[in-house]
C-alpha cells in the first residue's frame, strides 16, 4: 500500500472529485475528528493534508549510519601563518591569482601551506589554472591531498605519487613529476619517458619530450635519436633541437663536419657551394629545398647549420673571434637573411657576447635579453624601450620571478609607462608592483599628489593604476622578512 | 573592539563587494586612516580627482561614505573595516574625533533621539479603530476568497498547474494584496516560485496548499483563540506590529547575546538581514528581521559570531522568536554556545517546538560534538553515537566545513527550514565559520 502522503499527492493530482483517500494516522482518532467535522470533501482533504505533512515534519527519524573513519589523521603540515596567512586568506577569497602566485612562490621553498579551512576555495582556484593547476594546489598541503577524495574536479589536481599511474595521471600531474624527477635524477626521468611516450598523442608527446630540455646530457643522445623518426614534425622537431645542444652528438657532429667543409675564411667568409651536407643530416630533420625565395639552397644549408651550432664551435673552426666572426656574418650579402639564424644560435647555445652584439643592432631580437645575466638585462630592456615597450612590459608582467628591478629600472618603467599607460592594464601595473622597490613609493606619491591636477584620462588612469602598484610593494613590504632571493 | 574577516565579511551586502572591500584592506589606499576607541575614518584614493571619505560607527556598526555607490556597506567602509582588522597599527590612532566625524556622528544620534520622540507621539484613536475595521473586512474578505480559491484547485487537482506555472497564481495574489493580506501573498508567491521542471514539484505544492488552508482556517476562527495565538496567526497574514505595540506587548531579555549568524535575502526591492540571537542565560534564540531599501543602512549591524550585551522584546507569539532591539552594545568576551550532543535529543525539541507553533518554517537549534560524513553521495550530520540526518546544503559550503573540521566533531547551528536541514555557523578550537 502506497504511504498515506503518496495517496494525498496522487488524490491532489487528480482532483477530491475523483479520489479520496481514507485517512491513515498513528493516532486513528485524530483522522476520525478530522473527517467528522470537515466542511465539505476538500476541507476534510485539506486539514487532512496539513496535519499528514507535520506529522510528518515532527516525527522525521534519523538514521542509523555506519560509515568508515573519515576523520583526517596525518599531519596538517607547516601552515603559514601572520600576515602571510592573512594575506593568503585574502588572495584566495578576492581569487587575487597575481597576489597568490606570488605568496605561493614565498611559501614553497619553505613547504608552507593554508589553513584547513581554505583549502577547498584553494583547489577551486587551482582547478581553473591549467598547466600551473599543481602549482597551486601545492599549496593546500596534505590537507589538500586528502579533500580532493570529496570533489570529483579536484581528483586530478594533487595525486600522491604519479609514478605508480603514471600512464593515467593527468598530463599536469605528469608534467609536474617528470620536471621534478628531471631535476632530482635525470636519467630516471629519461627511463620514464622512453618507457612511456609511444602510448601519448602528439600534442603530449611534445610537451613531456620538452621537459628534457634541462639537465640534458650525453646519455640522453640514445633516446632523443630515436624520437628524429616520430611520425609527429614537431617531435622530432624538439628531439633536433634537443640533440644539437648535447655536446659531442652525432647530430652535432654532422653539421661540425659540414660547417667544415662549406666555409672558408680568406679575407672574408668564403661560402662552398659545391659542398653538400651529408644525407644523414636530411634524415634527421635538416631541410632540403630552400623555403626562401631567392635564397639559394646551399645558402640555407649553411644557415641551418649556423642555428645548430654554438658561435664558439663556428668560429673556432675558422681560428677567429665569435664576435668577428659575427662582424663578418654581416660582410656578406645574405647578412639579413642569415640574423635570424645567427639569433637562433645565439639563443640556442645562451651566447652572451654574440646577444649584446645583436641585441644593440636596431632590429634585435628582444628574445635575446634573456640570455644576459639579470643584473644585465635591464640596461638592454631602457636601451630598447622606444620600439619595444609593450613587449618589455608583457615579458616583465609574464615573468615569475619576484627579484627586485634596480631603482634605475624602477625609475625609468615609471617613466615610460607615463608617457605611455596604456601600455598594460590594471593587473600588469600590480604584477609589477611585485618587482618594484619600496623606494619608488616617494615617485608614485608624487604622481598621486597631482591627481587633482590630472585632467585626461590617461593621466588618470595610469595615477589610479599607481594605486595598484603601491598595493603590491605594501604586500610585499609586509613580507620583507621572507627570504625573496629564493624565489 | 576587534573583529576577524570571516565576520566583516558577513556585513557586505553581497560577495562582489566582500571581495572589492578585502582588495582596498591596503594601507596604500589609503590617504588618511584614523582610529578612535567610537570610530574608523579614512580617506580612500579612488578613481575621482578627490579621496572617497569614509566613517564607520564602532559603537552601532554604522557606515558613510562619500563615494556614489548605492551599495550598503559600500566596498570603502568595508575596506575600512577589513584593513582594521589586519593591520591595526597602520591607522593612526586619535584622541579626539574628526569634525566631520562627530558631526555625523552627533546626527546620528540627534536623529535617534528625535524618532524616539516622533514615536512618542500620541494617535487619534478614533481614525486608528476605523482604520482597523475596515482592513479587518478586507482581510476576512481576502480569507474568504482564498479559501474558496485553494478549495477548487484540489476539486480539480493540480495536474495541470506546471502548464501555467507563472500565472496560476497572480490573480489571488494580486487579490490578497489588495485585501492588505501580504502573508498570504507571500505563500501564493512561494507556490508560484516552486520548480515545476523538477521531480516533487507535486507533493511541495500540496504541502504549501495544505499549510495556507490550515491559516485561513486558523484565522476564521481567531475570535476563539487565545490572544497570543491570534498575535501569531495575525503575523502571519502580514499584519504588523509597530515598535510600540510590542514594547507594551512583548517580553524583554536583557542578556549576553551571542551573534550566531547573519542571512541576507532579496525580498523583490527590499533587502532582509536575518540576525539570529541566542541568550547566553536563557539558552533560547532570537531572530532580528530588518528590511532595508537599496541603498538605505539598517538600524543594527551585528557582527557573527561576536557577543552582545542586548535588551530584547520579544513579539508576541506562542513560541517568541522574532525579537526588536531596544538596546545594545558590543561585548569584548566571547561566548560559546552549548547544545545536546546526541541528534534525537535535537530533534525532540524542534518538534516539540514545531508542534506548538506550526507555522514557524524556520526553527534554528545548537547542537554540540556533530560531524559532517560523506555517505552514498551527500552529506550528513552525524553524532557521537552514529545518528545521522541529511544536509541540505550546497556542496561547497560541505566541502569547506570538511576541510575547517577535518572530518572531527564540532559544535553548530543548525536550521530546521522547511523540513531541511543546513548547518548555518559552526565553532571549532574557538573558531568561529559561517556557512
Amino acid at each position: 500500500m502506497q504511504p498515506y502522503i503518496e495517496q494525498l499527492v496522487n488524490a491532489a493530482l487528480l482532483g477530491t472529485d475523483k479520489i479520496l483517500p481514507e485517512y491513515s494516522f498513528a493516532d486513528a482518532s485524530l483522522g476520525q475528528r478530522l473527517s467528522e467535522t470537515g466542511a465539505d470533501r476538500e476541507d476534510t482533504f485539506l486539514r487532512q493534508a496539513a496535519a499528514a505533512f507535520l506529522y510528518e515534519e515532527v516525527g522525521q527519524p534519523t538514521q542509523q549510519l555506519a560509515v568508515p573513519e573519515q576523520t583526517y589523521q596525518g599531519d596538517t603540515g607547516n601552515q603559514a601563518s601572520g600576515k602571510l596567512g592573512q594575506l593568503l586568506e585574502t588572495a584566495i577569497r578576492t581569487d587575487d591569482l597575481i597576489l597568490l602566485h606570488y605568496l605561493a612562490s614565498l611559501s614553497r621553498p619553505q613547504n608552507l601551506v593554508v589553513a584547513p579551512h581554505l583549502v577547498p576555495d584553494l583547489l577551486d582556484i587551482a582547478a581553473k589554472q591549467g598547466p600551473k593547476k599543481a602549482f597551486f594546489a601545492a599549496l593546500s598541503g596534505p590537507v589538500g591531498q586528502w579533500m580532493c577524495q570529496f570533489e570529483p574536479a579536484w581528483s586530478n589536481l594533487m595525486t600522491g605519487d604519479p609514478e605508480e599511474d603514471f600512464e593515467t595521471a593527468s598530463i599536469a600531474a605528469r608534467v609536474t613529476h617528470l620536471e621534478n624527477l628531471r631535476q632530482r635524477d635525470p636519467n630516471a626521468a629519461r627511463l620514464l619517458l622512453e618507457k612511456t611516450i609511444a602510448a601519448e598523442t602528439a600534442e603530449k608527446r611534445a610537451v613531456l619530450l620538452n621537459i628534457m630540455a634541462k639537465h640534458l646530457q650525453p646519455d640522453d643522445e640514445a633516446f632523443l635519436e630515436t624520437q628524429l623518426k616520430d611520425k609527429s614534425i614537431k617531435v622530432r622537431q624538439i628531439a633536433h633541437g634537443l640533440l644539437i645542444k648535447i655536446p659531442g652528438s652525432r647530430l652535432s657532429g654532422l653539421y661540425k663536419s659540414y660547417w667544415q667543409k662549406a666555409v672558408k675564411m680568406s679575407n672574408s667568409l668564403d661560402l662552398i657551394r659545391e659542398e653538400m651536407p651529408d644525407n644523414a643530416l636530411f634524415e634527421a630533420g635538416m631541410e632540403k629545398v630552400s623555403s626562401q625565395k631567392s635564397i639559394p639552397d646551399y645558402i640555407y644549408y649553411l644557415a641551418q647549420t649556423i642555428a645548430a651550432l654554438s658561435p664558439d664551435d663556428l668560429a673556432q673552426h675558422l681560428q677567429i673571434k665569435p664576435a668577428a666572426l659575427l662582424r663578418q656574418f654581416d660582410k656578406i650579402i645574405y647578412h639579413g637573411f642569415f640574423q635570424q639564424y645567427v639569433t637562433q644560435s645565439a639563443l640556442n647555445f645562451r651566447h652572451i657576447e654574440w646577444a649584446k652584439m645583436l641585441l644593440k643592432k636596431s632590429n634585435g631580437n628582444i628574445d635575446l635579453i634573456d640570455v644576459l645575466p639579470k643584473a644585465e638585462q635591464f640596461e638592454f630592456y631602457q636601451k630598447l624601450n622606444k620600439s619595444h615597450f609593450v613587449t618589455i612590459i608583457n615579458r616583465l608582467y609574464q615573468q615569475e620571478t619576484y627579484e627586485l628591478f634596480p631603482e634605475e629600472f624602477a625609475q625609468f618603467l615609471l617613466t615610460s609607462l607615463r608617457n605611455a599607460p596604456y601600455s598594460t592594464d590594471t593587473k600588469g601595473y600590480y604584477r609589477l608592483g611585485f618587482n618594484m622597490p619600496e623606494s619608488i613609493l616617494t615617485t608614485i606619491d608624487t604622481y598621486g599628489r597631482k591627481m587633482e591636477e590630472a585632467k585626461n584620462p590617461s593621466d588618470r588612469f595610469f595615477i589610479n593604476n599607481l594605486g595598484e602598484m603601491a598595493k603590491a610593494i605594501e604586500f610585499r613590504r609586509q613580507l620583507s622578512h621572507f627570504n625573496h632571493s629564493q624565489i | 573592539m576587534q573583529f576577524s574577516e570571516e565576520q566583516i565579511k558577513q556585513l557586505a551586502p553581497d560577495d562582489a563587494s566582500a571581495s572589492a572591500g578585502r582588495q582596498l584592506a591596503n594601507p596604500a589606499k589609503w590617504v588618511v586612516k584614523c582610529h578612535h576607541e567610537t570610530a574608523l575614518w579614512g580617506d580612500c584614493q579612488g578613481s575621482g580627482k578627490v579621496p572617497y571619505s569614509t566613517i564607520v560607527d564602532l559603537t552601532q556598526l554604522a557606515f558613510k561614505c562619500t563615494c556614489p555607490s548605492r551599495k550598503f556597506p559600500c566596498k570603502h567602509g568595508l575596506g575600512l573595516l577589513f584593513l582594521f582588522a589586519r593591520s591595526p597599527e597602520v591607522f593612526n590612532h586619535a584622541t579626539d574625533l574628526a569634525p566631520h566625524v562627530e558631526e555625523w556622528m552627533g546626527k546620528r544620534n540627534a536623529r535617534q533621539a528625535a524618532k524616539s520622540e516622533s514615536e512618542a507621539k500620541p494617535v487619534d484613536e478614533k481614525a486608528r479603530q476605523k482604520r482597523t475595521d475596515q482592513r479587518t473586512q478586507k482581510v476576512n474578505d481576502g480569507v474568504a476568497e482564498l479559501t474558496n480559491w485553494l478549495k477548487d484547485l484540489v476539486r480539480t487537482g493540480i495536474m495541470p498547474v506546471p502548464q501555467n506555472a507563472y500565472g496560476f497564481t497572480q490573480k489571488i495574489m494580486a487579490r490578497m494584496h489588495d485585501a492588505q493580506a501580504p502573508g498570504l501573498a507571500a505563500r501564493l508567491k512561494n507556490m508560484s516560485d516552486i520548480k515545476f521542471y523538477q521531480e516533487g514539484w507535486q507533493r511541495e505544492l500540496l504541502q504549501q496548499m495544505a499549510y495556507a488552508y490550515m491559516l485561513t482556517s486558523a484565522y476564521r476562527k481567531l475570535p476563539d483563540l487565545p490572544p497570543l495565538w491570534q498575535e501569531d496567526i495575525k503575523t502571519q497574514i502580514g499584519y504588523a506590529l509597530t515598535k510600540e505595540e510590542v514594547a507594551q506587548q512583548g517580553t524583554s531579555v536583557e542578556d549576553d547575546w551571542w551573534v550566531a549568524a547573519v542571512q541576507h535575502e532579496q525580498q523583490d526591492k527590499l533587502k532582509v538581514e536575518k540576525t539570529w540571537l541566542w541568550g547566553k542565560n536563557t539558552g533560547q534564540f532570537a531572530l532580528l528581521l530588518q528590511y532595508s531599501a537599496p541603498g538605505q543602512p539598517l538600524a543594527h549591524s551585528f557582527l557573527p559570531g561576536s557577543a552582545i550585551h542586548a535588551e530584547l522584546v520579544y513579539y508576541p507569539s506562542v513560541a517568541p522568536l522574532r525579537v526588536l532591539v531596544k538596546t545594545a552594545r558590543p561585548m569584548e568576551t566571547n561566548i560559546w554556545p552549548n547544545g545536546p550532543d546526541n541528534l534525537n535529543a535535537t530533534l525532540e525539541a524542534l518538534s516539540t517546538r514545531l508542534a506548538n507553533q506550526p507555522f514557524h518554517r524556520q526553527i534554528p537549534v545548537i547542537v554540540h560534538q556533530i560531524r559532517l560524513i560523506w555517505h552514498e553521495q551527500r552529506w550528513w550530520l552525524q553524532d557521537q553515537a552514529g545518528q545521522s540526518l541529511p544536509l541540505h546544503q550546497s556542496n561547497a559550503a560541505c566541502l569547506r566545513m570538511m576541510a575547517a573540521s577535518l572530518g572531527f566533531p564540532f559544535d553548530a547551528m543548525v536550521l530546521w527550514d522547511n523540513g531541511h536541514y543546513a548547518v548555518v555557523s559552526y565553532w571549532l578550537n574557538q573558531h568561529f565559520f559561517t556557512t
